[in-house]
């Protein structure tokens, strides 16, 4: 090891004797070497290539606190569990009932939840798997909680929509999507690969946008919350996307053999034909992937 | 809004990535406390996955969202509204005592609030609050004194209301305002004496000293006796340590004149003394204080004319790229638009934000303490107005 690498090893364990210090993990039963090998492995996972100075930010920004006290829970600490339990009890119900607005289903999501937090499952050694094993402290540990509520729902949502009625449905407000037809075929050959063109320039953020909007059918300011922005940003941003998505594919068409006049025509009929078949494709075909898999017992 | 043709929808919708981010990774993303690097990938995933869009949109519901620094701006603090309830109710008692003091004490051991950088009184005004002085000697000098020997420096200098002043032109509301605001910092901060040199024990004097020597006007800076500009070099000292010797050996050396001087004896020959002294004092301190970014991105601090560095940490972990210093102000800007301000040389430290950006701040600019410039890798150009509370990306 050059000396280098040794003043660099030697800040790294600065900062992770730093951060063992302020988590508090060693009131959890967790040993600073257990503790630094739980960092290693979340630096590995999310930042593999960090060294020296990247890695000591990236360990910096952990929430540590929350880190140590979700795998006391998942080790089965008592006092972790305690805490979090004084802590996070009544939000993970919130957080559900906000999720689904109904009392039931709400304290059924929450529940069901808790269970996979406690870990009522156990693992091929015969350990209990608690879920909370999985918490890195990349963000905070009230909102982890609510994005698995948020992703056990929809999962839940996706997978048992089908055995739901069509009555319960409309009194949720769920748009039922009409009978598949097939795709009409593109006006012209040149209309998919500008198109494409046009959508692989736009930024990830701006694709984002659009399928929010457009896709989703979400407000402005909901979408302005996803991003952290201003609503009226996000109302600019729409069009500005919208014309220069447009803009682009002229352009496109043009490239392509078209006259300006005929690439505008063409969007056109795209744009009356929208109305009649926007609702129809709002309900995007999905991979079919849960976004987690419950081990089965 | 403008339509989009179905046939962009129909693309739009094509799934690309297939694996989902996991539930650390939009979390993190909800809280705006994600790499520019992950963000964009979260954000390639979530445009082209409705399912994440939906767990995304339920989990933030009304989740409050969590900044991914625990450190409030100052602005936001709430301590900052406790101090500033209780500094403002003893400004408004103070200011009737601050248009009736004696301005025989010299400007110089005054203190200004940091952001406010305004010239106290004209030259005039001055003038005529020595004359006034003078004609107050006697009490205010040996009030003055049993102060010094208590330990307290009466900083409160403005002189009563003579006919003389009163046919004169009066300081602006800005300049009585700021005024009783040096009242009321009087009770906040007590500066002691000791052994000739003043020791600053509060937070203001130490914050404040560096900008009022840069507005001082000449004429008020004339009217200063060299004691009190003595010993506000001690002040100054505690600023940059290790020119800390230097500067109270000065003030030590003046502490007897400072002592007498006190009470506000002014003549020719001490004021245009002070006034070198001064000015001499503030490019020694301005000089003194570098800010640099290093090559590996972290910030550092020199106060003996960039010999030695300090390495300053506004955060665990931050990497910077600009940096823009006036006087006791100070902005760090560097990546995933990490942005940082200090308006007491680098003690402290408060985040300000570019709503909504994650490019790194690759320039920073401020012409004064209130208008500055920051340039992002991106392109985008952001403005304040008022010393970075806000930001407008122009």
């Amino acid at each position: 090891m050059t000396a280098a690498q040794a003043k660099s090893a030697g800040k790294i364990d600065s900062v992770l004797v730093e951060l063992y210090a302020r988590s508090k993990a060693g009131s959890y039963g967790i040993s600073a070497e257990q503790f630094s090998q739980i960092l290693a492995r979340i630096a590995g996972k999310y930042a593999p290539e960090a060294s020296g100075e990247q890695l000591r930010a990236f360990y910096s920004s952990l929430r540590v606190e929350e880190l140590a006290l979700a795998r006391g829970c998942a080790a089965g600490h008592e006092g972790a569990w305690e805490i979090f339990l004084t802590r996070f009890r009544e939000k993970l119900y919130d957080a559900a009932h906000g999720i689904v607005r109904d009392d039931a289903m709400a304290r059924e999501l929450a529940d069901g939840l808790y269970a996979d937090l406690y870990g009522t499952r156990t693992g091929e050694s015969g350990a209990r798997v608690s879920k909370l094993e999985s918490y890195t402290g990349r963000g905070s540990l009230e909102g982890w909680l609510r994005t698995v509520l948020a992703q056990e729902y929809v999962n839940r949502y996706r997978s048992g929509k089908r055995n739901v009625s069509l009555e319960a449905q409309e009194e949720a407000g769920h748009q039922l999507p009409s009978p598949q037809r097939e795709d009409p075929p593109p006006p012209d050959a040149r209309l998919a690969p500008a198109i494409d063109q046009a959508l692989a320039a736009l930024s990830a953020e701006d694709r984002f946008i659009l399928a929010s909007y457009y896709l989703d059918g979400r407000k402005l300011a909901q979408i302005a919350k996803m991003l952290g922005v201003h609503e009226s940003t996000i109302s600019r941003k729409v069009e500005k996307i919208a014309a220069s998505v447009r803009k682009t594919i002229i352009e496109g068409l043009v490239y392509r053999g078209m006259s300006r006049r005929q690439a505008e025509e063409a969007l056109e009929v795209d744009v009356r034909d929208v109305s009649m078949d926007i609702r129809s494709r709002l309900a995007q075909e999905t991979q079919g992937r849960p976004f987690f898999k419950k081990e089965s017992p | 809004m403008a339509e989009l043709p179905k046939s962009v929808l129909q693309r739009l919708k094509q799934p690309r990535s297939q694996e989902h981010p996991d539930a650390n990774l939009l979390a993190a993303f909800c809280e705006q406390s994600l790499t520019g690097r992950e963000r964009e990938g979260v954000l390639a995933h979530l445009a082209t996955c409705a399912d994440c869009r939906e767990a995304v949109a339920l989990a933030q519901g009304d989740m409050q969202q969590q900044p991914a620094v625990l450190m409030l701006p100052w602005y936001r603090r709430p301590q900052t509204f406790t101090w500033s309830a209780v500094a403002a109710t003893l400004v408004v008692g103070a200011a009737l005592v601050v248009n009736y003091r004696d301005r025989a004490v010299p400007e110089s051991t005054r203190q200004l609030p940091a952001r406010r950088v305004t010239p106290a009184v004209s030259a005039q005004q001055s003038a005529d609050a020595a004359g006034a002085a003078r004609e107050q000697l006697p009490k205010s000098n040996a009030k003055n004194e049993q102060l010094a020997s208590r330990g307290e420096v009466q900083t409160e200098h403005r002189a009563k209301k003579t006919p003389d002043l009163a046919a004169k032109p009066q300081p602006g509301p800005e300049a009585k305002d700021l005024d009783a605001k040096r009242a009321g910092r009087l009770y906040a901060d007590k500066i002691q004496t000791k052994g000739g040199a003043l020791k600053d024990d509060g937070a203001g004097a130490r914050r404040d000293e560096e900008a009022k020597l840069r507005t001082m006007s000449p004429a008020v800076a004339a009217s200063a006796p060299q004691a009190p500009a003595a010993s506000n070099m001690a002040v100054l000292a505690k600023e940059q340590p290790s020119a800390a010797s230097t500067q109270t050996e000065q003030a030590q050396a003046a502490a007897p004149a400072a002592q007498k001087a006190v009470g506000g004896m002014v003549s020719a020959e001490v004021a245009s003394s002070a006034q070198a002294v001064l000015k001499a004092q503030k490019s020694k301190v301005e000089a003194a204080s570098r800010w640099t970014v290093s090559a590996d991105g972290q910030l550092q601090r020199s106060s003996d004319s960039g010999r030695t560095w300090q390495t300053v940490t506004p955060l665990q972990g931050a990497t910077f790229r600009a940096v823009a210093v006036i006087g006791s102000e100070v902005w760090a800007g560097g990546a995933a638009a990490d942005l940082f301000h200090s308006s007491d040389g680098g003690q402290t430290w408060a985040r300000q934000l570019l709503s909504g950006s994650t490019a790194a701040i690759v320039s920073l600019r401020f012409t004064d303490p209130q208008h500055g410039t920051a340039q992002c890798d991106d392109g985008a150009t952001w403005v304040t107005t008022d010393g970075g509370q806000h930001w407008t990306k122009r």
